[in-house]
């Protein structure tokens, strides 16, 4: 390590709490920069929590884009060391269907081959005795090392590494503006959406890696960076349908994925180009979602009849490099942009495109630039040092463990890797499940709170897989907010709003799919919340009229767009409910209060501050979370 | 097998229906798919909290003109006012009578429960140990409170509770103390991780040496307040045990009911259940509708999955097989049906966009969706009655009971219209 080359609150800027920017975090400050992460929401709430979670063997892009082919598979072997604890070797099997063109796949085999991803082929038996969920109508299969990652832990476990050597992250600050001197980019406004504090922070770099939302920040340096959103919609299975990444082998289309992960399976994705004002707002049309299990029932049948638990998309974060009808004939190639060189713009550095599995890449690629620009020579050694949580073997894990029920023991390596050591020596209480489904204790949720930086009960998701099991949340999060309000992360007031909420957030993604089961499972919600336990809507910027508590529709009227109240107020304060006093207070604690009074919320907002704070609705408007 | 009436489903509405068919000296089989939607519940019944335009009601008596109005479709409008309004009054001496300890009447008007989040919904009729405010002031009957909760116990939790209860203004919060029970009684059950729930505990504590614990433990914390609150994790067969403890610590004791399951609501389905069985009924525990054969417009038989090709006969059929939760209706991704005989629904289009609403918060159109009937409650094939298949309960269109607060008032209603219906006595 050596000192730091710069001068001001940080040496580089990152702007973008998704995989990439936590994958830079994570190579600035290993090589001894003073890195500052800034995250407008929560870690991997953008495209990076909203894909397939697929370890990409290459092979996708084999046929087509042999150079990502390469990139993907190099760094599917890396990943499979540094982050074993967020990857599974599921192995994968492009198949062919009677009406798909088997001589594709003598042309896939050599592509495979020529891009060093090993691939091969497999009867229409050997293949269903390796993944029997397949469509038996196969007319051949070829196997391939891809395997699943989970996004969250991913994202988490270099955000941990990052802050380990140094590195500042801070959760729920967006960037309102640029600091600039002449051309040059100095540093960054930003907001804490929690307080609605303003700060500002310089530094010699700054880094945008804001995904689909980098357009946005580029013009904010006054840099033209043309971004071509597409959306990708998938589904939730409510189980694992099966144990191989299933694929087709043709060229890429629309629902050739299914891949197991966790307790799910996904099936995705569709590409529709989108309009930038929608990219905060995904939401999966039911026509989407009628494609989706049309086209994967003929990857495995079972799908039709299988539960679905919910839907969501993400948006590709493509460069356009020209205009394209579908987005899929665009590269998904790292784009790394030097706006010194490319526009005469000091200090700016933008990142893109890429994939999931190939943001180490794209992390050493950013910082080697940061570096030659800084002066500094530390080499990159992220591909070769295990991230926290895979330092040691699985088994070796499980060892330190052996006081834990066998079930639980066996979740929280799997969500923690040897970070879940922390865990063993709870009380008996700390054992105790909040979560059913995915089989979180308390203990794994008070040290979620206690270590990961945990604002609310959709940051808990994220950390823990609180509520992505069959039930939705349905249990677990009233649970798991009396939790945030016994750890002082919600004051006692604010756990209507938290659950109405989280409620909220999860009735976006569960709609398109409500229908058998899932429908069911939606009115039982409905019961319990707003029967059983008399939960309004959220309080928010526009309490309904006088005198009492509203009704449930009165207090703010259906808006025609169906987007609801949830966000804070601009001025960054958040309303809390002030229960009603009238004797028919139908909703009682969260109906705005008869003076729609708002209150300040306390400061917060850091990642690891456990100062109570109101729940931010950071996805408020987000169409759902992968995994 | 026959009997003169078989009641296919044990909720609310199918126990009463069949309670009341066996009291008017008619034989009844109730086929009980397993736990109803009781089990999964608040512990009270709801009337009617709000009309569809949201306005809250305070005494339904005086909504319900305004409720046929708005929601003309409702079964409530289809019985017509008078006759909603005798039934009710009947249920809440029915359901005494059976042996549920409630309070609350139609003519005292709406009262207010206690949420297990603190927040209070209008109800009819709730269990005498729960908590509740006085409907005429909207406060608590006590001053100072004490809340106390079990330690590690997550569905409920005493510092929301007492925040709430606070904030309703109902007392003070500097009047309402927490507290947090360490009851090693529990201790088995708290190290094991699912075990930890309201009806498991309930067994515990049930017995009078638990209990006695309980109280010790208790007994310092309330001396100087004038009611000790609960979870309602007490009184498994019957609320003695609240009683017992409130005599053993000198202060009443009140329960608040928590998530599911709910220990008030399994109570009340087992007392309901058990009557039905000494008043002579059958009940085929486990058992669920397979098939169905029809003699002209009538209903004949059913075959159930336990019987398999030994039919069920009767002269009339009750249909109280609940909503989607409870499985009377399904869907799927382009359509809605009732499930055993696919009765005329309400409503329910084939395009699945309409079945919902983008707010969570915004009244769902599914709950609107059930089996179609007119004032005698009777099933419909392709417009026509069924003479000898009646519906009560949920499994009922044209309402939505969580928006409306109605859920309990229709399914009592319903179960004794439609045995009144096939007692002769009315319609």
């Amino acid at each position: 390590m050596q000192a730091s080359p710069s001068s001001g609150d940080a040496d580089v800027i990152i702007i973008g709490g998704g995989i990439t920017g936590a994958g830079i975090a994570r190579d600035c400050a290993r090589r001894g920069l003073r890195a500052l992460l800034v995250e407008r929401r929560d870690y991997s709430t953008g495209a990076t929590g909203r894909n397939h979670g697929l370890l990409h063997s290459g092979a996708r892009y084999a046929v087509t884009d042999p150079e990502s082919a390469r990139e993907c598979i190099e760094e599917n072997r890396i990943l499979r060391t540094i982050a074993r604890h967020c990857v599974e070797d599921t192995g994968g099997l492009f198949i062919s269907l009677p009406e798909d063109d088997l001589a594709f796949q003598k042309t896939f085999l050599d592509a495979c081959s020529k891009a060093d991803i090993p691939a091969r082929a497999l009867d229409p038996a050997e293949a269903r005795r390796l993944e029997p969920s397949v469509n038996p109508e196969l007319t051949g299969a070829v196997h391939v090392p891809d395997g699943a990652v989970d996004p969250f832990r991913l994202t988490l476990a270099n955000i941990l590494d990052a802050t380990a050597h140094g590195a500042r992250c801070l959760t729920y600050h967006e960037v309102t503006g640029l600091l600039k001197e002449g051309p040059a980019v100095t540093g960054v406004r930003v907001r804490n959406t929690l307080t609605g504090e303003t700060r500002e922070f310089r530094a010699p770099l700054t880094i945008n890696a804001a995904g689909i939302w980098g357009q946005a920040i580029a013009r904010m340096a006054d840099v033209e960076v043309r971004m071509f959103p597409t959306r990708g919609a998938l589904l939730i299975l409510g189980h694992r349908l099966n144990t191989v990444v299933i694929n087709r082998c043709r060229k890429p289309a629309d629902a050739d994925i299914l891949v197991p992960g966790d307790t799910v399976s996904l099936i995705g994705t569709t590409s529709t180009p989108v309009p930038f004002e929608q990219v905060d707002d995904l939401r999966v049309t039911t026509e989407e979602v009628d494609l989706l299990v049309r086209e994967g029932r003929l990857l495995a049948p079972a799908l039709a009849d299988t539960r679905m638990l919910r839907a969501y998309a993400g948006a590709r974060p493509l460069i356009a490099d020209e205009d394209d009808a579908t987005g899929r004939s665009i590269s998904r190639r790292i784009v790394l942009l030097d706006h010194e060189s490319r526009d005469g713009c000091p200090g700016f550095i933008t990142i893109s495109g890429g994939k999931l599995i190939t943001y180490r890449l794209m992390a050493e690629m950013t910082t080697d630039l940061v570096c030659t620009k800084l002066g500094v020579s530390a080499r990159c050694d992220t591909a070769t040092v295990p991230l926290p949580g895979s330092r040691e073997t699985t088994a070796e894990t499980l060892k330190k463990l052996a006081a834990l029920p066998v079930t639980q023991r066996r979740s929280v390596v799997g969500r923690y890797g040897d970070e879940a050591q922390d865990l063993a020596d709870g009380g008996p209480g700390s054992r105790s499940l909040v979560c059913e489904c995915e089989s979180v204790s308390v203990g794994e949720v008070v040290r979620a709170i206690e270590t990961l930086g945990v604002h609310s009960l959709t940051d808990l998701r994220r950390r823990t897989r609180l509520g992505m099991g069959t039930c939705q949340g349905e249990l677990c999060a009233c649970r798991a907010a009396g939790l945030l309000v016994q750890e002082g992360v919600t004051p006692p007031a604010g756990m209507p709003d938290t659950l109405a909420r989280l409620l909220e957030e999860r009735w976006k993604g569960i709609r398109p799919v409500a229908w058998a089961d899932a429908l069911r499972e939606s009115e039982f919600t409905l019961w319990l919340y707003q029967g059983v336990c008399g939960l309004g809507r959220p309080s928010g910027p526009n309490p309904g009229p006088g005198p009492g508590p509203g009704p449930i529709t009165a207090g703010s009227p259906p808006d025609a767009s169906g987007a609801m109240p949830l966000a804070p107020a601009p001025n960054g304060v958040t309303s809390h409910a002030t229960p009603g006093t009238s004797a028919h207070a139908p909703n009682g604690a969260s109906a705005p209060s008869p003076d729609g009074a708002s209150a300040p919320t306390p400061d917060g907002g850091t990642t690891h501050a456990r100062t109570p704070n109101p729940e931010p609705s950071p996805d408020g408007k987000a169409g759902g979370h992968a995994l | 097998m026959r009997y003169d009436v078989i009641v296919i489903g044990a909720g609310l509405a199918g126990l009463v229906a069949g309670l009341r068919v066996l009291e008017g000296g008619r034989s009844c089989a109730l086929v009980n798919a397993g736990q109803s939607a009781l089990h999964f519940s608040s512990g009270a019944f709801d009337f009617l909290g709000h009309l569809p335009d949201g306005t809250p009601v305070s005494r339904a008596p005086d909504a319900l003109e305004a409720l046929a109005d708005q929601a003309p479709d409702h079964p409530y409008a289809l019985l017509g006012r008078q006759r909603t309004l005798e039934l009710g009054q009947r249920a809440e001496a029915f359901l005494r009578d059976r042996g549920l300890a409630l309070d609350g009447s139609l003519a005292a008007g709406n009262r207010l429960r206690i949420t297990p989040l603190g927040t209070t919904v209008p109800t009819w009729l709730g269990a005498s140990e729960a908590l509740g405010l006085d409907p005429a002031t909207g406060a608590l009957p006590w001053k100072r409170l004490l809340v106390a909760t079990v330690e590690g116990f997550l569905d409920l939790g005493a510092d929301v509770l007492s925040s709430h209860l606070a904030a309703t203004g109902a007392t003070t919060e500097a009047a309402i103390r927490s507290a947090s029970l360490r009851l090693p009684v529990l201790d088995r059950l708290r190290t094991n991780p699912s075990e930890f729930r309201s009806v498991n505990i309930a067994r515990v504590l049930d017995h009078p040496e638990a209990l006695a614990t309980l109280a010790a433990e208790l007994a310092p914390l309330a001396r100087d307040v004038d009611a000790v609150v609960l979870p309602a994790c007490l009184g498994f067969r019957s609320n003695e045990p609240v009683a017992t403890l409130s005599r053993q610590i000198g202060v009443p004791v009140r329960v608040v009911p928590t998530l599911p399951p709910s220990l008030i609501g399994a109570r009340f389905s087992r007392i309901l259940l058990n009557r039905f069985l000494a008043d002579g009924g059958v009940c085929m525990n486990g058992d669920r509708v397979t098939g169905h054969d029809w003699n002209g417009p009538s209903l004949a038989r059913i075959y159930t999955a336990s019987h398999e090709d030994i039919p069920l006969e009767a002269d009339d059929f009750v249909l109280a097989t609940g909503s989607f939760f409870s499985g009377g209706l399904t869907s799927g991704p382009h359509a809605v049906r009732e499930t055993l005989f696919d009765l005329d629904l309400r409503e329910a289009p084939q395009d699945r966009a309409a079945w919902t609403s983008a707010s969570v918060f915004d009244p769902q159109p599914y709950m609107h969706y059930g089996v179609r009937t007119d004032a005698t409650l009777r099933g419909q094939l392709n417009g026509n009655p069924v003479p000898n298949l009646h519906v009560a309960g949920l499994v009922l269109g044209g309402f939505d009971p969580v928006h409306l607060g109605c859920g309990g008032g229709v399914a009592l209603v319903t179960a004794l219209a439609v045995a009144d219906r096939i007692l002769g006595t009315k319609g």
